[in-house]
């Protein structure tokens, strides 16, 4: 490690970390060779489909599936009597795999069928009989929290939870954090200004639909095939869900046509599972556009209060945040998220006191879960456009302003994690530069800052890299490439940590069967902390290779290297021995293969009990930085915004694959930016969604994205591989505010509540 | 989803195939927004189908100088934006097709479709009507011509009656000293339906006053809805901003839009009033290009 | 009642039996086993199933199967030769254009319209021509670059 980090403080050349290599599955992809769930089928397959709750909130009286067992061609029929009664979910287990007892939203499952193909399916459901009873629906969070709304979760007190939930009536979960007494900062303030804000509900569309296909054999072994963010977390549910232990579920990872958060828990897993399991046929359950739409884990909208003490120079003396995250039906990530917003409601600044409390509440839509930032991208909507206000306010420019406040190297988090590598500074004032922060603009046209950041490690994982008999290698990993580019840069990371050339190290990914745990490709944690199992798998691979060639060059493992597949004694370059050699020595004459393997975990810190209150993770590591800056044009007769220009800077550590990380801060950016104009899951007064097309959920067509220019900051992390971080989630969390920061600039109107519609800024036009 | 279905090869065997299923068969010629209204439930899954997207004389687009615009009603959005010859005189046309759907869905959908869908929100209806098109019908007892905005009746609801067709549009070669126009509003620049759209024709008299005005909005009423106070309030007038805006503010009094996902019925009739004068304004540049 | 429509996927010559009333995408999909084709809405509105037909794009999840007869569908399988990428497929490689991929095969489809049409395509015209293509991932920039890095060439 200690050689490592000074080739990373000195900034030594590295032989394949850095390089902008072309990714391993892009050529399958390129010619639709790629093999993604839709593209699977076994003979006699049968297909699965999924009957879903009219009713936004109703007791289930009766559930009768006997009519649609009797259609020819239908061959498994179930509801939630014909399964275990569990229930399961990742912070509070309050999600059956079927519905028991109640319906919580339009699209709840209720009962499940499996028939020779799917119009057979569809017909199917139609003839299963439900008899409900209606209750109160509960649509706003703010009716949910009062004593009058009516318990969606009765039975919550009993439900597992994995953390210690605070809890009350349609509260799942409530997270506070507390620094300093900051009533007295207040006092203290010169200036003390309060802005609140809201936030909708969007959901990830990824191109491709969750789907799965399961298979269940005589010997009661489990396979699905499945498009996932989480193969390793999916077991669990799977398991927790119809109390099948986990060495008999094995979980393959398909390409996955992205994710974004919507495929780390599950949506069709269990339930085609459950259909295999009756079938004795494989069974394939792939989601429809509208599924996707109405019955998945959208991101929360919320509402958040954010009041700031500011001194005459521009200092931010304290901060209190009331955060309300409306989870809809189901807790999924809610907990999690709420907590993790709130975590996030600082920005990347120096506050020293402040009061944090993030709520996490049931009502009867969907249940919301992750989606590239896990409850960051509605606190940076919220506090960043209230800096610009601040700033407006005291009369200092929005960078400046933020340059004041920025956070150091060394300075701790939300709940007093110390955070070695923080490149938010550099970011903002590359992205000034580069936007020329300051300039000109036209009639109409307006540039708008944030900065944000974020983390990269939380968790574990575990690796291992097997060195094969012609000495060229493969890592063997849980991490799923749903498109980010970890096949990529895992591969990346094992070739320099063994001194391989790229081509010479092969990956097998997400397979439970073969490739050791990984908690989920969430939380933009792979790079950093699967990287770090993949980095030291391989070296203890390299450790065993080098005490082995040590044998036969005669020397010590410490006199020995390894560069582009060559094992030499250092300073004496003719004493070398081949990979190839020892692949071949070890597999077929001394020792036998060599296998290195690692496991890791981020832990370490202790959150003080009296400051960190529902909080349901541990550890956090990796925090990353950014800065967005966006140039609009506001059609002034209608309303309507056009991004025409737009910045984005990135503290990710090293950067391991330059263009890939530049393809991330793309892509969040443009995904950004429909969550900022168009994009919003729209219910109506019974709690129906009524944009369930990719007609009506918009989301950016090329015709819609800016040219973004990429920068990137190498702020290196001693914890992270190779110095690197994540950057999957925070290259969307700051385009938002931004784009309403420059639409404040060129209109002088603030929008306080996402989307930024054309008729939402015509209407405050209009008031002018 | 399960039809039988049915590839006319000429008008008259489309009409006979027509004839013997009466209320069971369907015309359908890209079948971009049947298709997806049968898998959606909008429309009854009709027994079978008749496409008439294979009939040669329907396909055609026939610009000849002098002799107006000749619009077969399976020339698909796609042939419009290619025809350069269309644009220079028709521009309102092109603008309207070139922004249907995708380019993709433009190679399918047709002309024709988008008129007999009769959707409130088609994208090529208000700049047909403001060209003044003339629909040709063909039914059992011969063919027969009105004016396309005469042709809607309602969401989804023409004048075509049982076993008609509606074979093309025709329209006048716009005159010297006209122009026309198409704005659409929607939040997306592609892969959108307008929230609200408006063409205008006008034609400009020597002195430069407006001799004729054609103006038509939609997705602001369940037709397509001319704006005939505006169209009114301008002949003889010269152009002026001012002007422009008092159209757009009697265009607005014709509007009876509704709410709905898209957008308000309020922002609905302030847009059309703003859209009426954007494409006013584009139309007297042309025209005075034009003179 | 089922109906035979011979068509041309590739260059090779297809007969088919099936209803009037499927799609060409489940046709090359679940009928020939081209799972390139991806689809993404089955409504038209993503482009995931572009494939082109006697050389213009289409979504074929909108196209009924009798109206191909006769007709030459080329897919995303029917790109690469001997074994080598087309130069297109090429360039989405080299320049990182593609993350999950789903919406790749459509997205190359379209790229290779826009070039055959017009072989210097300028950005706004590169983005005109895949607008029907939605990607979730890239935020289009790379891919518009690798579709503008092969302006002039032969593809």
């Amino acid at each position: 490690m200690g050689i490592l980090l000074d080739a990373v403080e000195k900034g030594t050349l590295f032989n394949v970390v850095g390089k902008r290599v072309p990714r391993v599955d892009a050529a399958e992809k390129a010619t639709g060779q790629a093999v993604y769930v839709d593209d699977i089928s076994f003979p006699h397959m049968l297909y699965g489909k999924v009957l879903r709750s009219p009713l936004a909130h109703a007791r289930i009286k009766k559930v009768d599936v006997s009519r649609a067992l009797r259609l020819p061609g239908v061959k498994v029929a179930i509801s939630a009597q014909d399964l275990p009664d569990t229930r399961h979910g990742p912070f509070i287990y309050d999600t059956p795999v079927l519905a028991r007892g109640k319906v919580l939203y339009v699209g709840d499952p209720v009962a499940a069928v499996a028939a020779v193909d799917e119009d057979t399916a569809l017909e199917a459901l139609a003839l299963i009989d439900v008899e409900y009873e209606e209750l109160v629906p509960v649509f706003d969070t703010d009716f949910a929290m009062s004593p009058e709304a009516p318990l969606l979760h009765e039975n919550q007190e009993a439900y597992i939870k994995t953390f210690k939930a605070i809890q009350k009536g349609n509260i799942c979960s409530r997270t506070t954090f507390i620094e300093g007494d900051v009533e007295e900062a207040l006092k203290r303030s010169d200036y003390v200004f309060e802005d609140s804000f809201t936030t909708q509900m969007v959901q990830q569309t990824p191109i491709e639909t969750n789907g799965t296909v399961a298979a269940y054999d005589i010997s009661g072994r489990l396979t699905l095939w499945t498009s996932t963010q989480a193969p390793h977390l999916m077991q669990i549910r799977i398991s927790d869900g119809l109390l099948i232990p986990i060495n008999k579920i094995r979980v393959i990872g398909l390409r996955t046509g992205g994710g974004f958060g919507g495929k780390v828990e599950p949506k069709t897993q269990i339930i085609a599972a459950a259909l295999a399991q009756r079938a004795g046929k494989p069974v394939k359950l792939v989601l429809t556009r509208k599924e996707e739409f109405t019955a998945t884990s959208p991101r929360h909208s919320s509402k958040i209060t954010v009041k700031s003490g500011v001194s005459r120079e521009g200092k931010i003396l304290a901060r209190t945040i009331k955060a309300v995250y409306d989870t809809g039906a189901y807790a999924d990530d809610g907990p999690g998220i709420a907590g993790f917003g709130g975590m996030m409601s600082l920005g990347p600044y120096k506050i020293p006191s402040y009061r944090i409390d993030s709520y996490c509440v049931y009502t009867n839509k969907m249940g919301c879960g992750a989606f590239r930032g896990f409850g960051n991208p509605q606190a940076a909507f919220a506090t960043e456009s209230h800096m610009d206000m601040v700033a407006e306010r005291i009369g200092i420019d929005p960078v400046e302003f933020r340059l004041k406040n920025v956070l150091r190297n060394g300075d701790l988090s939300v709940g007093g994690i110390p955070m070695p590598s923080v490149g938010v500074k550099e970011c903002l004032e590359k992205t000034a530069k580069a936007a020329g922060w300051g300039k000109s603009l036209g009639k109409n046209r307006g540039m708008g800052v944030a900065c944000l950041q974020h983390i990269s490690g939380v968790l574990s994982s575990s690796a291992i890299v097997r060195i094969n008999g012609d000495g060229t290698a493969t890592v063997f990993t849980g991490a799923i490439d749903i498109g980010q580019g970890s096949d990529t840069t895992l591969t990346q990371i094992a070739a320099e940590e063994l001194g391989l050339p790229m081509e010479a190290v092969g990956i097998v990914a997400a397979d439970t069967a073969s490739t050791p745990y990984n908690w989920a490709v969430t939380a933009s944690r792979i790079t950093r902390t699967n990287g770090n199992a993949v980095r030291l798998a391989a070296a203890d691979a390299k450790r065993q290779i080098l005490e082995l060639a040590a044998r036969f060059l005669d020397v010590t493992p410490e006199e020995l290297q390894i560069m582009e597949g060559q094992i030499t004694v250092k300073g004496s370059p003719e004493r070398t021995l081949k990979m190839h050699d020892i692949g071949g020595i070890s597999h077929w004459a001394t020792r036998g293969p060599i296998i290195g393997n690692a496991s890791v975990m981020v832990e370490g810190h202790k959150y003080d009990p009296e400051k960190v209150k529902g909080f349901p993770f541990g550890t956090m590591a990796g925090f990353v930085f950014g800065s967005h800056i966006v140039e609009v044009e506001v059609d002034e007769s209608t309303g309507r915004v056009q991004v025409v220009d737009a910045v984005a800077a990135h503290d990710v550590g090293k950067a391991v694959n330059p263009t890939g990380v530049e393809g991330q801060i793309q892509g969040g950016l443009v995904q950004g930016l429909g969550y900022a104009l168009f994009e919003e899951i729209v219910y109506d007064e019974k709690g129906k969604v009524i944009n369930d097309t990719m007609l009506d959920y918009k989301i950016p067509t090329a015709l819609d994205a800016p040219h973004i220019t990429p920068l990137i900051v190498e702020e290196t992390d001693p914890g992270g591989p190779f110095g690197a971080k994540g950057v999957g989630e925070p290259t969307l969390v700051g385009t938002a505010p931004a784009i309403a920061n420059a639409v404040k600039r060129a209109t002088g109107i603030r929008i306080k509540d996402l989307p930024l519609s054309m008729e939402k800024l015509w209407r405050e036009m209009k008031k002018l | 989803m399960k039809f039988a279905y049915y590839k006319a090869k000429s008008l008259p065997e489309a009409m006979t195939m027509l004839e013997e299923l009466g209320d069971k068969g369907k015309i359908v010629a890209g079948g971009t927004d049947l298709l997806i209204g049968i898998q959606h439930g909008k429309y009854a899954a009709p027994e079978a189908l008749v496409d008439i997207s294979f009939i040669d004389d329907l396909n055609r687009l026939n610009v000849q100088n002098g002799d107006g615009l000749a619009i077969g009603a399976t020339v698909t959005h796609g042939a419009i934006c290619r025809a350069l010859n269309v644009l220079e005189k028709y521009p309102a046309l092109v603008e309207a097709s070139s922004q249907l759907g995708s380019p993709q869905v433009r190679n399918l959908a047709t002309v024709g479709g988008n008129i007999c869908n009769a959707a409130p929100s088609a994208e090529t209806a208000p700049a047909l009507v403001a060209l003044k098109s003339m629909a040709r019908i063909v039914g059992p007892s011969g063919e027969r011509q009105i004016e396309l905005k005469d042709f809607f009746l309602g969401p989804s609801r023409t004048d075509l009656k049982q076993s008609e067709i509606l074979v093309g549009l025709n329209i006048n070669e716009p005159p010297q000293g006209s122009g026309n126009a198409y704005f659409r509003l929607s939040p997306r620049n592609a892969l959108d339906i307008a929230i609200v759209n408006v063409a205008a024709y006008v034609k400009l008299n020597k002195d430069y006053t407006f001799e004729d005005v054609c103006i038509c909005m939609g997705a602001v009423a369940p037709t397509p809805l001319r704006a005939t106070s505006a169209e009114k309030a301008l002949v003889g007038e010269t152009f002026s901003e001012k002007l422009m805006r008092e159209a757009g503010q009697l265009a607005k009094t014709h509007a009876v839009p509704i709410t709905d996902v898209r957008a308000s019925a309020e922002y609905r009739r302030e847009m059309v009033a703003v859209l009426t004068e954007k494409a006013l304004a584009k139309a007297y540049e042309r025209a005075k290009l034009n003179m | 009642m089922k109906t035979t429509v011979c068509f041309f996927l590739n260059g090779e010559k297809q007969v088919v039996k099936v209803e009037p009333s499927r799609t060409l995408l489940d046709v090359i999909r679940k009928d020939l086993g081209l799972t390139g084709t991806k689809k993404g809405c089955g409504d038209g509105d993503c482009g995931g199933c572009t494939v082109l037909i006697d050389g213009m794009p289409y979504n074929s999840c909108l196209v009924l199967i009798p109206k191909v007869e006769g007709k030459e569908v080329t897919t995303i399988e029917g790109l690469a030769e001997n074994g080598q990428m087309h130069p297109i497929q090429q360039a989405f490689v080299n320049h990182g254009a593609i993350q999950c991929g789903f919406c790749t095969p459509g997205m190359i489809m379209s790229a290779k319209y826009i070039l055959n049409a017009n072989p210097k395509p300028t950005e706004k015209e590169i983005r005109q021509g895949i607008s029907g293509n939605l990607c979730r991932c890239t935020g289009y920039q790379k891919i518009v670059e690798a579709i503008g890095s092969l302006a002039g060439k032969e593809v």
